[in-house]
């Protein structure tokens, strides 16, 4: 049993000895091939746009929201802002005397400042 | 020829010329070390590219008081893990689904035709697994001592000695059990 072991352990070592000796040398090219490929890797980058950087099953969320961005600017920029008077009042508005037009400002009627007012505006016309 | 420190600034700042002279300087030692793994010419030339491109980019992760040959021996090593791992997962998928692949590293066959070429030694070393091999391996046949190994996986140096301890006992119940060592 022993000498089994001793002589697996010689014909193991042998095996390594023959293993230490089974080395490969980088070819002549070998830099310049390294050189190439990360030269080439540079490029790639600097070609790679904004999609490159988004994961693939990104993508399409990406897209979407980028969409509703741009959606959102266009409206924002392209429609006007909501009017101060409605509809009713734009119609409304030329009919209005100064008092009246006092009242339906939102200001609160029963203050004695805007009720001096009224009664100034209403007496001056 | 003696390694000059510099030469990693100069490349971490993206000087091409510092990068061609560490490729030149290291690609003998990273060639050494993949070949200690693969067997055949091809895989050892990609391997060996494939770490130089990722020195490049990571080059930064180099501080200036760090060793960087040991930084690029271990960057050698868990490129190569990493393959190993993959080849062995391939192997077991085709041994599962598929045909057995053509241009196997080891094929049985060569086994049978020349015994006394260690061949027997080869598969019993190549079914080993890579956690095991790459430990036995930088051990006998690199010559590395148990902390430059723990120092080079990022493991305890306890941890190489079970590593190292597993992989010997493996090895040697493959080859008890191969018909060729128990004829002789």
């Amino acid at each position: 049993m022993q000498d089994g072991n001793r002589k697996m352990n010689s014909k193991l070592d042998e095996f390594f000895k023959s293993e230490r000796a089974r080395v490969f040398e980088p070819g002549p090219y070998f830099t310049q091939r390294v050189m190439a490929r990360l030269a080439e890797q540079i490029s790639v980058q600097r070609e790679n746009g904004i999609w490159d950087g988004v994961l693939s099953g990104a993508r399409p969320v990406f897209a979407l929201a980028m969409v509703l961005l741009l959606a959102f600017m266009a409206i924002q920029l392209f429609l006007p802002d909501m009017p101060e008077r409605g509809p009713i009042d734009a119609v409304l508005s030329p009919d209005q005397t100064d008092g009246e037009h006092l009242i339906f400002s939102g200001a609160d009627p029963s203050s004695p400042e805007l009720e001096k007012m009224i009664i100034i505006t209403e007496d001056g016309q | 020829m003696t390694f000059e420190p510099e030469l990693v600034i100069r490349a971490q700042a993206g000087e091409g010329a510092a990068q061609e002279e560490l490729v030149r300087q290291f690609s003998p030692m990273v060639f050494r070390l993949v070949s200690r793994f693969f067997r055949h010419r091809e895989d050892v030339e990609d391997l060996a590219q494939d770490v130089f491109f990722k020195v490049f980019t990571r080059i930064n992760q180099v501080r200036p008081d760090e060793n960087f040959p040991g930084w690029l021996r271990r960057v050698t090593i868990n490129t190569c893990y990493d393959e190993l791992r993959r080849t062995r997962r391939r192997n077991a998928a085709f041994e599962i689904y598929g045909p057995q692949q053509e241009n196997e590293p080891v094929a049985a066959a060569e086994v049978l035709v020349d015994p006394g070429d260690f061949g027997i030694a080869r598969v019993a070393l190549d079914a080993l697994d890579p956690k095991l091999k790459i430990p036995l391996i930088l051990k006998e046949v690199e010559e590395l001592s148990v902390a430059e190994i723990a120092q080079s996986l990022g493991i305890t140096q306890t941890n190489v000695k079970v590593r190292l301890f597993r992989a010997r006992k493996k090895l040697a119940a493959s080859l008890a059990a191969s018909p060729e060592v128990k004829r002789s």
